[in-house]
């Protein structure tokens, strides 16, 4: 019975130690450091926003998008590249060749591009 | 003024700017988290920092499951851990280049009289609990939340937590030992 007070007791006393800590303030330089984060974060998502919120830029971002994951789901193993791909890339192609369809590695596909 | 609900709500569909009121309004209780669970006062500057910052990007994609603050405590546990132990092992590193022997960073005299020599044994005692139990008794004492909170907060069955708070109080009492004999 006096172990039990006694483990009581300490517990009590650990409880009092702990509540006697009071809540600190976060310092000043917090704020000004979370501050100037989230208007990092907010210029950088507003520079993006500004490309794709026009609709040229969004155009040829999709356009682009669209290329790499056709180029990317349509080559087979075997190097064989769809007619599909190059329609797609041809009217890409700076100085207007289209490309050639028969048989392709990646490799060509890219420098063609 | 307007509660939790409502200025997540505003920040929601685009009024950023009331993101200053939260964090004026929890800024304290995530830097308490902060230092209590990390044991050091200069990373819970770090801390707070990222816990906020993570709040903000993440705050678009809250689904309001559970209150707003719930949400934060967790963020504010989270954080401190995960950056506690991180800061750990490179004490570790560090231990093993103190031939270098460069002085430590003095504490600014306001932060020094902040906190009292109690309060400091306190938190050194804290600070040598594990990292279950320490979440548990920042959360339950220093923030002064219910045992079901905890629970809810950290994920763990309401029972696990009666058992931590206990654990932790009696090695606490037995660290401060000298303290309660005087």
């Amino acid at each position: 019975m006096p172990e039990r007070r006694s483990e009581q007791e300490a517990l009590e006393f650990a409880e009092k130690a702990l509540l006697s800590v009071k809540r600190p303030h976060a310092p000043e330089r917090v704020r000004e450091r979370v501050t100037s984060r989230i208007h990092a974060i907010e210029a950088e998502t507003s520079w993006l926003w500004r490309v794709l919120s026009r609709p040229a830029y969004a155009f040829v971002a999709g356009v682009l998008l669209f290329v790499m994951l056709g180029a990317s789901l349509w080559i087979s193993p075997a190097g064989q590249v769809p007619p599909a791909v190059s329609i797609m890339v041809s009217p890409l192609s700076p100085v207007g060749v289209s490309v050639p369809c028969e048989r392709f590695v990646p490799g060509n596909l890219k420098s063609a591009i | 003024m307007l509660t939790d609900a409502e200025l997540v709500e505003r920040f929601k569909s685009g009024e950023r700017a009331v993101f200053e009121a939260l964090f004026s309004k929890y800024q304290d209780m995530v830097f308490n988290i902060a230092w209590s669970i990390s044991g050091e006062r200069e990373l819970a500057e770090d801390i707070t920092q990222e816990a906020f910052v993570r709040a903000y990007v993440g705050l678009p994609g809250f689904r309001g499951k559970s209150a707003f603050k719930t949400w934060l405590y967790r963020i504010a546990v989270n954080q401190s851990l995960r950056m506690r132990s991180r800061t750990v092992r490179r004490t570790e590193v560090e231990h093993q280049m103190e031939d270098m022997n460069l002085p430590s960073e003095e504490k600014a005299p306001d932060e020094m009289a902040e906190t009292s020599e109690k309060e400091r044994r306190v938190r050194e005692a804290i600070a040598e609990l594990p990292e279950a139990q320490r979440a548990v008794v920042t959360l339950r004492y220093l923030e002064g939340l219910e045992l079901a909170e905890v629970a809810e907060i950290l994920g763990t069955p309401l029972g696990t937590v009666k058992s931590r708070v206990h654990h932790a109080l009696k090695r606490i009492s037995y660290l401060l030992r000298d303290w309660k004999d005087a």
